[in-house]
C-alpha cells in the first residue's frame, strides 16, 4: 500500500490518517509483530521504531521501551527484517521508520537508505535530524525512493518553516512543544497558528503528533490530515500482563481512533 | 527633533564656492564589491547620538583591522553629531582597496561633488531627507562621478521612493530615526517588497553572525559593535565565515549547482592553455543567468591588458584574478577588484608593493597555472595582512582542518569529475563545509529535535550581542572578580614537581568560589539567561560541581533553578546535592534503570526539560559539548582561565611552558586552559580522559569512534551498531561516553594530545597532592596530576596543569579505593 495514496484516500474521504508508533522489540520480537497485527485493522500508517540508547526526543515510556528493547538484544538489523515480512498478503499499510541519528550515521545515510528501499519502507523519520544537518541523508532518500519525513515545531520560525518545507516529503510532521494538548493554551495557539502557515506553503499532508490518548483530542484538531500516537499504545503493553490479554485492550483502544472525522479549520467553532 | 536639527547645521555648511569641476570618476564600484551574500560593510564612525562616544582608535588602526573581512568601508564624515572628519576618507584609501562609503546627510548636490572631491567611491542618500524627484536626480549626479548611491529607508513608503528613484542599492535602517529604537525585523519586512535585482544592505543594531544569517540580505553595516570591541579585528571575523569561490566553471548546470550550494564567486578561466578554458561568449551566457548573490570573476595568465578590458566587460565580470606573473604595475588602475594569486612553495612569495583588493595564495607548481590540486602549508598564512583567498587542492575533506580564517577559500580541480567539469555533490560538500559555523573542522552541528533549534538560534544571537556589549562584559568581570575570586592563582607546586621531576605550576581553579571552573561559565551563562529574559534555569551535572555553580548563582540571580542528576552520581556525590539544595535549587533525580544513572542520562533529561518548557527555561550547559552554540559559548566563558595562566607564566618565567596539561571529561576546563596557547605551536597541549579500571574507561577520543551524541558530532563509545555505550571512571565528571565536538577536531588534527590515567593511578596522585602540597585536588584534576608524574619530566622541562577543582567531595571515593 503506497503512503501517498493511502493519505490521499483518508483525504478524499474525509478522515484523520491514524500512524500508530511502536518501538522494535518492546517488551520482545515475536509480540512486536503481534502487537503490529492488533493495530492494522485501525491504523492507515505504521511508524516501526529502531531502538536507540539515548532516545532524546522520546518520553519515559518510550525510553523505557527502548531500554527494554535493547536488553533483550533488539539490533538494527533485526527490525529491517521485520519491517521487509509487513508486506500482502499479510500486512497492508504503509510502513514508515523512526530511529535516531547515531544509527543512521554508523550504518552510513546511503546503505541505511538503501537498506529502507529494499525492505520497502517508504519512509523515514529521524527526530534529531533538523533539516540542517539531513543533505546526506536527504540525497540518499531520494535516491531510494524513500520519503525523509521533515518535522516541524510551533516553535519554528517562517524562514526555517521555508527550508524546511522545501525539503519535506511524503507528510509533513508537526511536533507539540507541551506534552499533551489543552493544557497549554499558549501552545495550542502556536500549533494552530503554525497549521496555517504549513497550509499556505506546502500541499503536502500534515500529520501531528501529541501525546494523543483519547478520540477527542484527535478530533480537536483542525484542518490537518492526521495525527501519530505512540506512547498511549505503549502504556498498554505492560510486561507482566498476559499477551493476549495486552492485545485484546490494544485493539479495543485503537478501534476508537479509526476512521476519525476530519475537521476543516476554516468552519465552525474555529475559535472556540 | 536630532534628525532635524542635524538637516539645519548642515544647510548652514554647504560647501559654497568651492570648484568641483575637475573631479575624476571614482574607480571603486560598491556594487561590484557588495554582489552575493552576507558581505560585511565596516563603519568608522567616532560618536552616535544614541551610543555616545565609540573609542579614539586611530582610523589607519581600524582601516587595516577592517580589510581583512570587510568588502566595504563606510565613513560617518559628521562632525558636529558623529565627532567625524572628512579627511578620513582619504586616510582609508591609502591603507586599502576597498570602496569606500560616505556617511553624512545629503541634503544638497554639492555635498554630492563634495563627497567625490574628498575621495568616496560611494554616498549615502537618506530617502526620508529627500524628495523622490531629488533622490533621482542626485542618484544621477552621483552615477555621473562613477558613485554608487546606497538609498537608505525606513519605511514601506520610503521603499517605494527608492524604487521610485531606481536605486540599485538600497539599506534598510533598522534603526528609527525619530525614537532611536531598533528593530532587525524591519529588514525582514521592507526586503520583501524590494525586487531581487537590487542590493539590499540592512544596517544598525547587527551584532552577530546570527543575526546576518537571519536578515540574509547581500550585506549588513556594522558599526557600533566594532568600534566598541576590544579587537575589531576579531570582532569582524567573528560575523563571518570564509566565503566560496568555486573555480574553473565552465557549465551552466555547475554554476547553477555552485549558487545553490551558496558559493559566492563563480570563476571562469580565460586563460587559453588551461584545460578549464572558457570562451568570452559561453560565460557571459552564464554569468547572465546567475543572480547578484553572486560574484563573478575572471582568471587571467598574463593577457593583455586590452584583452582583460575587453573580456571583462563582455562577461560582466565583477573581479578580476591575475594567475601569471603580472607586476604590481600591471595589478594597479583597474575599475575592478582585483585579486592577485601568488603560489606558495616552502615560503611565502614576496608581495609587497601589489595593491591588490585580496591576495589569493596557491600550491601548484612552476609550470603550470592554477587548478593543479597542490597544496602547500597554510600556516605560513598566519598573520598575512590583507585579503586572503586560499587556494590549492582544497576540497570538503580539507576545507574544514584549516589553520587560518581566510577572507574566502577557492576550490577547483577537487571538486572535478574532469578538468572543467564539476561534481555537483562534492561543491554543495564543499561550501557547506567551508560556511558552517557550527562546527569545528567536521565535529559539531546541531542534532537535537527541531522544537529546539529556534532556541539555538536564539541563544546564538544573544551570545553574539552579549560578547559584543561592553557593558556585559564589564558586569561578567566584576562577578568574576568579586564574587568568584579571579584571577585564580598560579602556584609553581614545588614539592610535586620533585616527584614529577620537572617543574610544574597549578592553575588554582579549585580555589574559585564553588570549588571549580564551572563557576566561570555559570556566571556568563546566567547573565546571557537574564538577558534573554529566562526566568527559570535547568542543567545537567556529573560530579555535582556544575550543579552546585548553577545552584549559586541561580539563588544570586533570584532564578528558579532545577538540576538533573543521575541517583548513581546522587549517591557517590552527596555533598554536592546538599549544597545545591541549600542554596535553593531542585535536584532532580534521573533513574534509567534501578539505581542507575549518570552524566549522559542527566543531559538527555535536561534536554528534555528544555524541549517541553523552551519558551520560559533557559539550558545552562556545564561543558564544551552538545549542539552549537554550546561548545563555543562555555569555551568563551571558560577561556579566561588559559588567558590568565598564559599572562602568568610569561610573567613568572618569562617563557611559555613546554606543555599544558588538563583533564577531559566533556573538555570545558581543557579547552578553557588549551584557548590561549593554541597559537603557540611549542606548546604541547595535553588531554588526560579516564583509563578507568582499564578494561571500562571513559576515554572517548582514545577509545571511541565518530558518532553524533547528545546534539553534536563527535567522538563517541559506542557498541558496533550505534548504541551508547556506559563510560566508567572513579571520578564522576569524567564518567562520559562523549567529548566537547572541539576537542574531537583538536585530537583528529593533531594539534592537541590525548592520552588516558586509570582510576588507581588517579587515586594516588589525588594522595600524592594532598600530602606534598597540602591540597586536596578533584579526582578529575587527579587524571592530569597522574599523567604528568608520568611524563618524564626533565629538569628544564615547563609544565601547566589545570587543577580544575577540589576534592573535598570525592573523600568517600578516595576513603573506599584501596
Amino acid at each position: 500500500m503506497n503512503l501517498t495514496q493511502r493519505l490521499h484516500d483518508c483525504h478524499r474521504t474525509g478522515r484523520l490518517a491514524f500512524m500508530a508508533h511502536v518501538y522494535a522489540g518492546y517488551p520482545d520480537a515475536a509480540f512486536t509483530r503481534r502487537l503490529i497485527d492488533a493495530l492494522a485493522p485501525a491504523v492507515d500508517i505504521l511508524e516501526l521504531g529502531i531502538p536507540y540508547s539515548d532516545p532524546l526526543a522520546d518520553g519515559p515510556v518510550f525510553q523505557a521501551a527502548c531500554r527494554r528493547a535493547l536488553e533483550n538484544g533488539v539490533r538494527p538489523a533485526d527490525v529491517f527484517h521485520l519491517a521487509a515480512r509487513l508486506k500482502p498478503p499479510g500486512f497492508h499499510r504503509p510502513v514508515v521508520l523512526t530511529t535516531y541519528a547515531n544509527l543512521v550515521f554508523q550504518t552510513g545515510p546511503a546503505d541505511f537508505a538503501a537498506r529502507l528501499a529494499l525492505a520497502g519502507v517508504q519512509g523515514l523519520i529521524v527526530p534529531d535530524l533538523p533539516v540542517d544537518e539531513c543533505g546526506e541523508l536527504h540525497r540518499a532518500c531520494v535516491g531510494a525512493g524513500v520519503h525523509l519525513i521533515q518535522l516541524v515545531a510551533p516553535t519554528t520560525p517562517p524562514a526555517r518553516l521555508e527550508r524546511i518545507l522545501a525539503a519535506a516529503s511524503g507528510f509533513v510532521y508537526l511536533v507539540s512543544v507541551a506534552g499533551v494538548t489543552g493544557t497549554d493554551q499558549d501552545a495550542d495557539t502556536a500549533l494552530r497558528e503554525q497549521v496555517a502557515r504549513i497550509r499556505m506553503r506546502s500541499d503536502l499532508p500534515l500529520l501531528v503528533g501529541f501525546g494523543i490518548s483519547r478520540p477527542e483530542q484527535a478530533m480537536a484538531l483542525q484542518d490537518v490530515d492526521g495525527f501519530i500516537m505512540g506512547s498511549a499504545i505503549a502504556r498498554r503493553v505492560e510486561p507482566g500482563r498476559p499477551a493476549d490479554e495486552v492485545l485484546a485492550d490494544v485493539a479495543t483502544f485503537v478501534r476508537q481512533f479509526r476512521g476519525l472525522p476530519q475537521r476543516s479549520g476554516r468552519g465552525n467553532g474555529g475559535e472556540a | 527633533m536630532i534628525l532635524d536639527q542635524i538637516v539645519a547645521h548642515k544647510r548652514t555648511e554647504l560647501p559654497r564656492g568651492t570648484d568641483f569641476t575637475r573631479l575624476k570618476p571614482a574607480a571603486r564600484s560598491l556594487r561590484a564589491h557588495l554582489r552575493g551574500r552576507h558581505h560585511l560593510i565596516a563603519e568608522i564612525k567616532r560618536r552616535s547620538p544614541s551610543a555616545g562616544e565609540l573609542g579614539a582608535r586611530s582610523v589607519r588602526e581600524l582601516a587595516m583591522a577592517y580589510d581583512r573581512y570587510a568588502s566595504a568601508i563606510s565613513v560617518v564624515t559628521d562632525r558636529r553629531f558623529f565627532g567625524g572628519d572628512p579627511a578620513d576618507i582619504r586616510r582609508v584609501k591609502t591603507v586599502t582597496m576597498l570602496p569606500v562609503l560616505r556617511k553624512d546627510f545629503i541634503i544638497d548636490e554639492t555635498q554630492i561633488l563634495e563627497s567625490r572631491a574628498l575621495g568616496a567611491d560611494a554616498v549615502l542618500l537618506i530617502a526620508a531627507l529627500l524628495s523622490a524627484a531629488d533622490l533621482r536626480r542626485f542618484i544621477g549626479i552621483a552615477a555621473g562621478l562613477g558613485m554608487d548611491s546606497l538609498v537608505e529607508v525606513h519605511t514601506e513608503a520610503e521603499v517605494e521612493k527608492a524604487l521610485a528613484a531606481d536605486s540599485a542599492i538600497i539599506g534598510i535602517n533598522n534603526r528609527d530615526l525619530c525614537d532611536f529604537r531598533v528593530d532587525l525585523e524591519t529588514t525582514l519586512r521592507l526586503k520583501a517588497l524590494i525586487p531581487a535585482d537590487r542590493l539590499v544592505v540592512s544596517e544598525s543594531g547587527i551584532a552577530s553572525l546570527a543575526d546576518i544569517i537571519r536578515l540574509d540580505t547581500h550585506a549588513v553595516l556594522v558599526g557600533t559593535a566594532l568600534m566598541r570591541a576590544a579587537d575589531p579585528a576579531e570582532q569582524l571575523a567573528a560575523l563571518r565565515r570564509p566565503r566560496v569561490k568555486v573555480c574553473g566553471v565552465t557549465r551552466a548546470e555547475d554554476a547553477a549547482a555552485a549558487v545553490a550550494a551558496g558559493a559566492d564567486y563563480i570563476g571562469f578561466n580565460f586563460h587559453p592553455g588551461s584545460p578549464r578554458y572558457i570562451e568570452p561568449e559561453c560565460a557571459a551566457a552564464i554569468a547572465r543567468g546567475l543572480p547578484n548573490t553572486v560574484a563573478t570573476a575572471g582568471v587571467f595568465v598574463d593577457a593583455p591588458r586590452r584583452a582583460v578590458r575587453r573580456i571583462a566587460t563582455e562577461v560582466g565580470l565583477d573581479v578580476l584574478q591575475f594567475h601569471g606573473c603580472e607586476s604590481a604595475a600591471f595589478c594597479r588602475g583597474w575599475e575592478w577588484p582585483v585579486i592577485k594569486a601568488f603560489r606558495v612553495g616552502e615560503s611565502l612569495p614576496e608581495t609587497d608593493g601589489y595593491r591588490v583588493f585580496a591576495r589569493l595564495y596557491d600550491g601548484g607548481d612552476g609550470a603550470r597555472f592554477g587548478g593543479t590540486g597542490r597544496s602547500f602549508d597554510h600556516r605560513l598564512l598566519a598573520g598575512v595582512p590583507g585579503k586572503v583567498f586560499l587556494a590549492g587542492g582544497l576540497g570538503p575533506d580539507t576545507v574544514t582542518d584549516l589553520p587560518v580564517d581566510p577572507f574566502a577559500v577557492d576550490a577547483c580541480s577537487g571538486l572535478e569529475t574532469a578538468p572543467g567539469i564539476k561534481d555537483t555533490i562534492a561543491v554543495e560538500q564543499f561550501a557547506r563545509a567551508a560556511k558552517d559555523r557550527t562546527r569545528f573542522g567536521r565535529f559539531g552541528g546541531r542534532f537535537v529535535p527541531e522544537t529546539l533549534m529556534a532556541a539555538l538560534d536564539e541563544l546564538e544571537a544573544a551570545w553574539g550581542h552579549a560578547l559584543a556589549d561592553p557593558s556585559f562584559k564589564a558586569e561578567l568581570a566584576r562577578l568574576l572578580a568579586d564574587y568568584a575570586g579571579r584571577p585564580t592563582p598560579l602556584y609553581l607546586a614545588r614539592n610535586f614537581s620533585a616527584a614529577a621531576g620537572g617543574k610544574v605550576y597549578l592553575k588554582r581553579e579549585d580555589l574559585l568560589h564553588g570549588g571549580a571552573h564551572k563557576t566561570n561559565n555559570v556566571l556568563g551563562q546566567m547573565l546571557l539567561a537574564r538577558r534573554m529574559g529566562k526566568t527559570r534555569v535547568v542543567a545537567e551535572t556529573g560530579a555535582g560541581q556544575h550543579g552546585v555553580a548553577v545552584a549559586m548563582a541561580g539563588a544570586l540571580f533570584r532564578l528558579s533553578v532545577e538540576v538533573y542528576m543521575g541517583v548513581e552520581d546522587m549517591a557517590r556525590q552527596r555533598v554536592n546535592v546538599e549544597r545545591m539544595r541549600l542554596c535553593g535549587a531542585t535536584v532532580q533525580p534521573v533513574e534509567t534503570a534501578p539505581g542507575c544513572g549518570t552524566l549522559k542520562d542527566a543531559v538527555s533529561e535536561a534536554l528534555r526539560d528544555w524541549t517541553t518548557n523552551v519558551r520560559t527555561t533557559y539550558y545552562l550547559l556545564g561543558s564544551v559539548a552538545g549542539p552549537y552554540p554550546y561548545p563555543a559559548v562555555v569555551r568563551d566563558f571558560q577561556k579566561v582561565i588559559g588567558r590568565e595562566a598564559r599572562e602568568q607564566i610569561l610573567a613568572v618565567e618569562g617563557r611559555l611552558p613546554d606543555a599544558v596539561v588538563a583533564c577531559v571529561g566533556g573538555g570545558s576546563n581543557a579547552i578553557g586552559i588549551f584557548d590561549a596557547f593554541l597559537g603557540d605551536a611549542g606548546v604541547r597541549l595535553v588531554g588526560v580522559e579516564a583509563g578507568g579500571d582499564g578494561v571500562r574507561h571513559g576515554a572517548s577520543l582514545g577509545g571511541g569512534r565518530e558518532g553524533i551524541f547528545q546534539g553534536a558530532r563527535t567522538m563517541v563509545l559506542q557498541d558496533a551498531d550505534g548504541q551508547i555505550e556506559e563510560a566508567h571512571s572513579v571520578s564522576a565528571g569524567l564518567d562520559y561516553p562523549g567529548v566537547g565536538p572541539q576537542h574531537a577536531h583538536l585530537h583528529r588534527t593533531g594539534r592537541a594530545d590525548y592520552v588516558t590515567a586509570t582510576d588507581a593511578e588517579a587515586v594516588a596522585a589525588f594522595r600524592l597532592l594532598a600530602r606534598a602540597e597540602g591540597i586536596i585536588p578533584a579526582l578529575e584534576s587527579a587524571h592530569a596530576l597522574a599523567h604528568v608524574l608520568k611524563m618524564n619530566l626533565g629538569s628544564g622541562d615547563l609544565v601547566v596543569l589545570n587543577l580544575s577543582g577540589r576534592g573535598d567531595k570525592d573523600l568517600a571515593t578516595v576513603e573506599a579505593q584501596p
